[in-house]
């Protein structure tokens, strides 16, 4: 509790007030005092030497009348005019020694010390705020003092008096000049304080809140300005960041989408290219089961002890060719896939937005694909495979170095010594094209062939030319390759362009 | 003696094949691979070839454009176990076994087989070409 009220405290003396009115208060603690001082001195000086000349004057002139007049003559006219000068206000007493005898007035009792102080006019040292003057005159034959006494008091009563006003104008001077000082602190203030309150709205995220003031000094108003461009920069920037961290966040996830969707097909692919190379072999090892057990059972009359067991040999490979079928079912996630009219363009272009997500930073992918190129006949998960494959190839050609990949699909005119089953005006045509390190002759002439990159590499990477070749027979289409060694390759796919007169019986036939 | 070319990479597929037709009359030669099994055609051309589609060193397709070019007549029945295998796949067993008995049929192949088959269907297929 009184912690929390000191700390209130020492924040209110560290506000531009506060430290301006300990400023002030200091300056007033060595000034005032010093200004008192000087002051009252004056006052005092004053007041003191107005009086002592009053009173010197008042005694002159008494000492000019005795001087002149004929008061002297005798002590009782002596006596009257000493009393008439108590009497008139002037002083306090009155007295004179004229040849060695004092006459005092018989109005006042003259001190018995007046003799001996002689003529002093030292104020300070006149005792019980008596002032007393002893002025000499002369007569003729003779001469005399005058001994006056002076009442203090009322003059010490109004200087106290006027000192009272000076600390009063002083203490006065003090307190307002406090206040103004406190006051003009604070108009200083408020517009900071009121920056301050729109500048925390704006970080809250009120970003449209706009940090200015109602101050007119020259000083805030710049400031407020400076603050307000730099607050319209921060929210612009603020503004900008958040839509890129949006719209970053929605590649990455798109990304994330892709690239699980790729992760799943490659799974997939993955099961069927291991079914499929089991079932290929498993297929070639029950030819000579199958050959051989029909053989021997040619062999053997119809009542031969061993009739049976071969028969059991024969069944038991037709059930191993069923598991091989069922095999190869099972790695067919869609079943049969029959033929269709597929959108060449579309395929590929989806097929490239799955594979955008796994090229390399090194390698450009440019996309020079005619929407309207056409349809095809054909299954769109097959051709997807074969962009994917071809493109695969394609980035690993050029993963050390980078390079540009380039997919086109386009639509163009037939020529006649493309070897395409059925007779068509128009095929549509897909290119890959890479900046990979090429092929040699050699190499080319051999793409194709099935086994032809496991046999050689031991790799696999290459492997799916040759499927991608039986799919792109598969469908009725060919495909070429053009490649120059550390320049780059080119596959070249073309279809017959399927038109809708086109009976998708008649183009299936190709397939049986 | 009607004459046959057994061309497969598979061992024990060649040597069935073989004592199969060679027990009903056939005379038959063998080949490892395309090359030898073209090789093998053009040193004494045979009534029949059998040849299987996925081969190292010339698959069968080219076998038997090559052997249509110089001999447009010859008979050519392709074999295959279907199935196949790649990085990104396919799906075994729907287009491709068809794919490349598709594309053994437009390259010339009278006659097309899937493995595993039957020792009458061999038997009755090589006789029904050499018949004709």
């Amino acid at each position: 509790m009184i912690s929390n009220r000191f700390r209130r405290m020492r924040r209110a003396l560290n506000t531009l007030a506060g430290r301006l009115a300990i400023l002030q208060l200091l300056i007033y603690a060595v000034l005032l005092p010093v200004l008192f001082s000087w002051l009252d001195a004056v006052a005092r000086s004053n007041a003191v030497d107005t009086f002592v000349r009053h009173s010197r004057a008042y005694g002159s002139a008494l000492a000019r009348e005795l001087e002149l007049g004929d008061l002297l003559e005798s002590p009782s006219r002596t006596i009257i005019f000493l009393d008439g000068s108590v009497e008139g206000g002037g002083c306090l007493y009155a007295a004179m020694e004229l040849n060695g005898r004092l006459l005092g007035s018989s109005a006042t009792e003259t001190p018995s010390w007046v003799r001996r102080r002689g003529d002093d006019r030292d104020f300070a040292s006149s005792p019980e705020n008596v002032y007393a003057v002893a002025i000499p005159f002369n007569r003729t034959e003779s001469a005399g003092t005058l001994y006056l006494g002076f009442d203090k008091r009322p003059m010490l009563q109004q200087f106290r008096a006027a000192r009272e006003h000076i600390v009063e104008a002083l203490v006065g001077y003090g307190v307002v000049s406090l206040i103004a000082v406190v006051l003009l602190a604070r108009r200083v203030s408020r517009p900071l304080t009121q920056l301050q309150a729109a500048s925390r709205r704006v970080a809250r995220g009120e970003s449209s809140v706009q940090l200015g003031t109602d101050s007119r000094m020259v000083e805030i108003v710049d400031l407020s300005r400076d603050l307000e461009i730099m607050r319209g920069e921060l929210v612009g920037t603020a503004e900008k960041l958040r839509a890129e961290m949006q719209q970053r966040q929605v590649e990455q996830a798109q990304r994330t989408r892709l690239e699980s969707q790729l992760r799943h097909e490659q799974r997939l692919a993955t099961v069927g290219t291991l079914a499929g190379g089991v079932a290929h072999e498993f297929n070639n090892i029950l030819v000579p089961m199958v050959l051989y057990a029909e053989e021997a059972l040619e062999d053997i009359d119809a009542a031969h002890v061993a009739r049976p067991n071969l028969e059991r040999v024969l069944r038991a490979a037709n059930r191993a060719s069923d598991v091989v079928t069922r095999l190869l079912a099972f790695s067919r996630p869609m079943g049969e896939r029959p033929s269709r009219a597929v959108d060449l363009a579309a395929v590929v272009k989806e097929a490239l937005d799955l594979f955008q997500a796994l090229v390399p930073p090194n390698i450009e992918l440019h996309r020079e694909i005619n929407s309207g190129a056409g349809l095809v006949l054909g299954d769109a998960t097959l051709l997807n495979q074969i962009v994917l494959n071809l493109c695969t190839n394609a980035v690993q050609a050029m993963r050390e170095r980078g390079g540009v990949l380039t997919v086109s699909v386009s639509v163009r005119d037939r020529m006649t010594a493309e070897p395409l089953p059925v007779t068509h005006l128009r095929v549509l045509e897909l290119r890959v094209r890479d900046t990979g390190h090429g092929m040699d002759p050699q190499t080319q002439e051999r793409i194709f062939e099935p086994y032809f990159t496991t046999r050689e590499v031991g790799e696999g990477s290459g492997l799916g030319l040759s499927i991608v070749h039986g799919i792109v027979v598969g469908m009725g289409g060919t495909i070429s390759v053009s490649s120059t060694l550390h320049e780059g390759t080119e596959f070249t796919v073309i279809w017959p362009e399927m038109t809708p007169g086109t009976s998708v019986r008649a183009a299936a036939a190709t397939f049986t | 003696m009607p004459a046959v070319l057994v061309i497969d990479d598979d061992p024990d597929v060649r040597d069935s094949i073989r004592q199969v037709l060679s027990r009903v009359g056939f005379e038959v030669t063998v080949a490892e691979n395309g090359e030898a099994g073209i090789q093998a055609f053009y040193d004494q051309p045979p009534d029949v070839v059998i040849v299987d589609i996925i081969m190292p060193r010339k698959n069968g397709v080219e076998v038997i454009r090559k052997i249509r070019e110089t001999y447009p007549g010859a008979r050519i029945i392709a074999i295959t176990g279907g199935g196949h295998f790649g990085p990104l796949g396919y799906r075994p067993g729907t287009v491709v076994t068809e794919a490349y008995l598709a594309s053994a049929t437009q390259s010339g192949a009278d006659a097309v087989m899937s493995k595993p088959f039957h020792r009458t269907d061999l038997i009755a297929l090589v006789r029904s070409l050499v018949k004709n």
